[in-house]
């Protein structure tokens, strides 16, 4: 064993109950009530790197982490509907908005993520008079959160500001990625992932819905999953946030598309029924059908009586993700 | 003959050059709830540099303009020499103090404004409709709905920042909330309801003192703050009696707050991504893609609030316009819209446009707001004095409402920068009017 590396034994208790659980990536506020759980029932442990020794360059992972993403994206905000039969002061709040950024996001081993924006430009496309007003403050190009901080620099470099924050924790995703790992070849997920041939997997959403359809005892984890229709193209699925996650309310219904195994849509609603956020999911069209656009829609409750939706879009291009 | 004409021309030169030699007598008059340590650092220093002797009365600012004016004439003799620069309302109040004293016994015989509302100030309009309270309350939602979301998440606590210990408050409480709402800072700025009768846009009072034809000399100095004017304004309010203020405290600290806010968006879109993608091999992840996606777009929501907050702002104070825009965005409409309320298949891409699915760059035209300069609460148009010569009027650049009391650490562009001095020694220094106040 390299001298340098210092194993830990660390209670990695969501890598163990998590792989049989129905988590999934990002899901930190379940991973939290399954910690404290955990804590007392899992035996199950783990040697891990630390953070720190990754910070100085971990000789058996390199610098490329157990999973790297990156992509470029122009996020723009705009508003949709009467804006003329609203008032100054609620126009003032609405304005259109862009930004083009390049996110690099880099899971270690250790569960930690770092992740790194480069912000490109703003307001390209859209000149906002009122910033002809002068402003000494130099902009920010650079963020980092990594470390137990997130800094921001400017464009020569030169450190603007940091303040402490936590670890970007994403353990739960080691254990979900190990069981992708585990599950299929190298070679189908880099394939997969490399030319983004969702419906290389159809298999795995068949035996998904068959799992719902049956509300097979052995996965519990997806009995609140409900199909709501089906046809040859398309199946909705109902989940109920709250059953999900804690701290989450509402209802979540996805549409997603049968022929090419990936969700195109969700729509969440409130308790109460009323639409909260749609979300469209676009796919680049030709030989490799990348994940090019996110789209929400999201309705506004103004003073004003009038329908004002809020449209989030996210242009996604450059979009490079590997397991390793 | 010739010697008996000369003499008159004599007599009125000395009586000139003895009347200039005469100090100044110069009444430094506060702002709206301010007092009279408002004007201390200038007053003591053109009191030390030139022949002047400064007062700085004080008044009952909540009771209107009307009392004030009474209870600043009591504080001043009349005399000849007197001069009176104004600060917000205190330059109202001297405008009525000008207008209600006969001519045969003026108490002042020049008047500076220096960041006035002599056509009024938005902001107790905006107090009066209660649009800075729903401000408020929108504020506090969009700021608040990011880190609601992680509430359970312990791993995303939200850090707590070293500016919002300083205003005794961290994101991670409801205390952003309290003090954009329940805090009476607002309200404070805002003034009683009789003060801002009084100095509201379209206040008939100040109709009556703009109408006014006054015969004294009059200045008006705009202060002009650069960008971002509200954090400006409130790092002025926030330090102005502690020994370092600074107009800086906020604006960076912000920054900070931004970065925060936009990185946690970041964060949560690349969940939504990964997601999205990995649910190809799961298709349980796509419920997490669906569940980063809501994040993100809480924590949009305050990034979207502090990139508008200063406009949001400049709206409460009256401070921009409408203006038509045109611009380029990046449009991209799905080919699975979902036309109606309830997600049903059959209604899925039911008016599918034949450019669903592609991404295209288009023009819109609709009214934005643009700013006009102010000093954080008094839109320049309004500081400004309409029926003056360009010469009677000044510009304090890179100064706010508050930081005109003392620019001592000021910094425009990253310099030194006590532009009201600058301007205030302009006048003492090459005015010819009464203005005109000699070295000591």
């Amino acid at each position: 064993m390299n001298p340098k590396i210092k194993n830990e034994r660390i209670e990695m208790i969501s890598l163990c109950l998590f792989s049989q659980s129905r988590g999934g990536l990002g899901d930190f506020t379940f991973l939290n009530a399954l910690v404290i759980v955990t804590l007392v029932l899992s035996g199950c442990s783990q040697e891990v790197i630390t953070g720190d020794q990754v910070a100085e360059g971990n000789p058996l992972l390199g610098n490329k982490g157990l999973m790297q993403v990156s992509w470029e994206s122009v996020i723009s905000t705009d508003y949709q509907g009467d804006l003329g039969s609203l008032s100054e002061n609620s126009l003032s709040a609405l304005n259109p908005f862009e930004e083009k950024q390049r996110v690099e996001f880099l899971l270690h081993e250790t569960g930690e993520a770092e992740l790194t924006i480069n912000h490109l430009s703003e307001n390209e496309g859209i000149k906002i008079p009122h910033e002809d007003l002068p402003d000494d403050r130099p902009p920010v190009k650079k963020t980092v959160i990594y470390g137990g901080k997130i800094s921001w620099y400017d464009g020569s470099g030169a450190l603007l500001g940091s303040e402490p924050m936590q670890r970007l924790d994403y353990s739960t995703w080691i254990t979900e990625i190990k069981k992708i790992k585990d599950t299929n070849s190298k070679e189908d997920i880099n394939r997969a992932l490399r030319n983004f041939q969702s419906q290389f997997f159809k298999a795995n959403l068949e035996n998904f819905l068959a799992q719902i359809k049956a509300s097979n005892p052995i996965v519990r984890e997806v009995e609140e999953f409900q199909i709501l229709e089906e046809n040859e193209a398309y199946v909705t699925i109902r989940v109920d946030m709250a059953q999900f996650e804690p701290g989450q309310t509402g209802i979540n219904v996805m549409l997603i598309d049968k022929e090419k195994n990936r969700m195109v849509a969700n729509r969440i609603y409130s308790e109460g029924d009323e639409i909260l956020q749609t979300t469209y999911y676009g796919y680049a069209k030709g030989a490799t059908e990348a994940l090019d656009a996110i789209r929400v829609e999201e309705p506004l409750l103004l003073e004003e009586q009038a329908e004002i939706t809020k449209v989030t879009l996210t242009k996604i291009s450059d979009l490079n993700i590997s397991l390793n | 003959m010739k010697k008996y004409s000369i003499c008159p021309f004599f007599f009125v030169f000395f009586l000139a050059l003895g009347l200039q030699a005469q100090n100044k007598n110069t009444y430094w008059v506060h702002g709206l709830n301010d007092n009279s340590t408002a004007w201390q650092h200038y007053a003591s220093i053109f009191e030390a540099e030139r022949r002047m002797n400064s007062s700085r009365p004080s008044y009952p600012s909540s009771s209107g303009v009307t009392a004030s004016t009474s209870s600043v004439s009591s504080f001043i003799p009349v005399n000849s020499q007197n001069i009176g620069i104004g600060h917000s309302m205190g330059g109202v109040v001297l405008r009525n103090l000008d207008r209600v004293s006969p001519s045969s016994s003026r108490r002042i015989n020049g008047l500076i404004t220096i960041a006035t509302p002599n056509s009024g100030a938005g902001i107790a309009n905006s107090f009066e409709d209660n649009s800075l309270y729903s401000a408020s309350q929108t504020a506090c939602n969009d700021l608040s709905a990011g880190p609601l979301t992680e509430l359970f998440g312990i791993p995303w606590n939200v850090a707590t920042l070293s500016f919002t210990s300083a205003l005794g408050a961290n994101l991670t409480t409801s205390k952003i909330c309290e003090l954009l709402i329940t805090n009476d800072l607002l309200s404070q700025y805002a003034g009683s309801a009789q003060a801002r009768a009084d100095l509201k846009m379209g206040s008939p009072f100040l109709s009556q003192i703009d109408n006014y034809s006054s015969s004294i000399p009059r200045l008006s100095m705009i202060a002009q703050e650069n960008r971002p004017v509200h954090w400006r304004l409130l790092s002025s309010t926030i330090t102005r009696n502690s020994t370092n203020p600074s107009d800086q405290l906020l604006p960076d600290a912000i920054t900070g707050v931004e970065v925060i806010y936009n990185g946690f968006f970041v964060a949560r879109t690349a969940g939504t991504i990964v997601n999205a993608i990995l649910g190809f091999i799961n298709p349980v992840l796509f419920v997490q893609a669906a569940i980063n996606a809501n994040k993100a777009v809480q924590w949009k929501k305050g990034v979207d609030w502090l990139n508008e907050s200063e406009t949001i702002w400049n709206g409460l104070t009256k401070s921009s316009r409408m203006e038509p825009e045109t611009y380029w965005v990046w449009t991209w409409v799905p080919c699975e819209a979902i036309p109606g309320k309830q997600l049903l298949i059959d209604d899925v891409g039911r008016d599918r446009d034949e450019s669903c699915g592609e991404w295209g760059f288009v023009e819109r035209t609709r009214q934005v707001m643009v700013h006009y300069p102010s000093d954080g609460f008094i839109p320049s148009y309004s500081q400004d004095i309409s029926s003056l010569p360009a010469s009677n009027r000044y510009f304090i650049q890179g100064a706010n409402h508050i930081e005109v009391l003392n620019m001592s650490n000021s910094k425009l562009n990253g310099q030194p920068n006590d532009a009201t001095r600058a301007r205030l020694n302009e006048v003492f220094r090459d005015r010819g009017d009464i203005f005109l106040t000699p070295p000591r």
